[in-house]
């Protein structure tokens, strides 16, 4: 933890040390001598990662004295407007999300927005790493920012090929349109990248690409995109071994792979960056996993060993760390937040207002009550003319405090998986792990479906 | 607005009058929609020079506004 504050002497309040920022990583690799951009009054930044829970794309530092509002993402929300929950999201969540279409501020926060966040984007990108600035400003300045809601068509298969569509943010389903039904190739995620089969070989769309979920692309038009390929030939030799794959399996037999994905869709799981899972064909229902949990958590159980049935696994009542955790979004203190780039956990000053918990789609937030203390302050009104006096009385109240999973990071494996005596629960990655098997059982009938990158990760392979 | 800023100090939750202040667009959110979910959920900050205000690659929930009239740099 490090905070900034630590040299002003004149406020010692508590309140004034509490919102303090992240440990801080050292991978810092743009200098600060080096700066990208300077920003004024009246501009606001760090709304990437307010929406999307990302980390910072750059570090700020304050080149002269000055004043600025933090705040967390229900008031971004309303300035800029929010996006569209999922119909999953919609569907579950007890608290009625507010809608807010936005400001007047939005058009003229937008277009800065765009302005900046671009460069340090396109920077980050892998793949871009051997273009050079000039032509990392050209692309800048020519490349559309465009977003698009849960559902929405990005690009059509069998449409002309216009454009190469880099993800910023959100997930992309490609899918094909067939007989029987839609058949879901893959899906891409931040630092992905789609489209470049129809551009390289000048044919139409091959494959539907749509939003998952609420998508940011970064939209390349065919011209950049072919000046980019001819200037730049190892971004060429990427992109042809990445759509040389693609197209490869394409060209396999295709067959819907059936029920499997549809329901590992419906119940959220690719949502999920970690999922305890207990097989229920090992599971005894000792209820040892419960008890290890309470006893890592001050006596109280951080999961319920019921919740939904995918195949032959019990998806636990624990924290499914989401790529996208809606759990965050109205915390009226900020006392829920990722810690490192999975777990999700909430500080101690929770005030127990109980929002996260409500805004939990899968319940999986307790509210917690505790017994406190409370001082409670009566002014006593002096009889003739005598000065008031106050009773300070101590009473014990009950205090709620929201209660999630933290993976237990201290230890090398948490403690619900660490003592089961059945081997049955684990902690996994729902893409890599259910992704073998509708890998494997795709292949029995014929068809084809990948897994989704890791979160950090970018790889192509089918 | 700069007699608010010399008032207030760093670190302090902002009020719903205060936030209006900052960023007068919030007006055209209905008054009850600020009280019931925009309280506390803003913070003033005064960083010096040469402060940091946030580094890359650190995970956050939050976006900055700048109020001052002193540029700060992204680098």
């Amino acid at each position: 933890m490090k905070s900034f504050l630590t040299d002003d002497q004149t406020d010692h309040r508590p309140e004034a040390h509490q919102r303090k920022f992240i440990g801080i990583d050292a991978n810092v690799d743009l200098p600060i001598n080096r700066p990208l951009a300077q920003l004024g009054p009246g501009e606001l930044f760090g709304e990437m990662t307010c929406r999307t829970y990302q980390p910072r794309s750059a570090t700020v530092q304050a080149r002269e004295p000055c004043v600025m509002v933090e705040m967390l993402r229900v008031i971004l929300d309303m300035l800029v407007g929010n996006r569209q929950p999922s119909e999953l999201t919609k569907a579950t969540s007890k608290v009625k999300m507010p809608t807010f279409k936005g400001t007047s501020f939005k058009a003229e926060i937008e277009k800065k927005y765009r302005e900046r966040s671009l460069n340090n984007h396109l920077r980050s990108v892998p793949l871009f790493a051997s273009l050079d600035d000039e032509f990392l400003e050209h692309l800048r300045q020519r490349v559309e920012l465009v977003s698009y809601n849960q559902n929405q068509t990005i690009c059509k298969e069998g449409d002309d090929a216009d454009a190469f569509y880099l993800i910023r943010s959100g997930m992309v389903r490609v899918s094909n349109g067939l007989p029987g039904g839609e058949m879901v190739r893959t899906y891409l995620s931040r630092g992905d990248y789609f489209g470049e089969i129809g551009l390289l070989r000048s044919i139409k769309r091959t494959a539907t690409c749509a939003a998952l979920d609420a998508v940011d692309v970064v939209k390349i038009l065919a011209a950049d995109f072919t000046l980019m390929l001819e200037r730049f030939p190892a971004v060429r030799q990427q992109i042809e071994a990445v759509a040389g794959a693609r197209f490869a399996a394409d060209q396999q037999k295709a067959i819907t792979p059936g029920l499997h994905l549809d329901d590992f869709l419906s119940q959220g799981l690719f949502e999920a960056q970690n999922l305890l899972l207990i097989d229920l064909e090992n599971c005894t229902r000792c209820d040892a996993c419960v008890r290890a949990c309470a006893q890592a958590h001050d006596g109280v159980s951080r999961l319920l060993r019921d919740g939904l049935r995918y195949e032959h696994f019990l998806v636990a009542t624990a924290c499914r760390s989401c790529r996208d955790p809606l759990c965050m979004t109205q915390c009226p203190v900020g006392s829920i937040r990722r810690k490192e780039n999975l777990e999700i956990i909430i500080e101690d000053w929770c005030i127990g207002c109980g929002k996260c918990a409500e805004l939990c789609p899968y319940g999986n937030i307790n509210m917690h009550p505790l017994e406190v203390m409370k001082e409670i302050k009566t002014e006593i009104k002096g009889k003739d003319g005598a000065p008031a006096q106050v009773k300070i009385e101590k009473k014990k109240m009950t205090a709620y405090k929201a209660n999630t999973c933290d993976l237990c990071t201290q230890l090398s494996t948490p403690s619900c998986v660490y003592a089961c005596p059945h081997d049955a629960a684990k902690r996994v990655d729902p893409q890599r792990f259910f992704g073998d098997a509708i890998t494997a059982q795709s292949e029995l009938i014929g068809a084809t479906w990948a897994p989704m990158p890791a979160r950090y990760e970018t790889h192509h392979t089918h | 607005m700069a007699e608010t800023v010399e008032k207030l100090t760093t670190g302090e939750p902002l009020t719903i009058d205060q936030l209006l202040e900052y960023l007068p667009a919030l007006k055209e959110i209905p008054r009850a929609q600020l009280e019931n979910w925009a309280k506390g959920a803003a913070v003033l900050h005064r960083y010096r020079k040469g402060e940091i205000v946030c580094e890359e690659g650190e995970f956050g929930s939050t976006a900055y506004y700048i109020v001052s009239d002193t540029a700060v740099c992204g680098g």
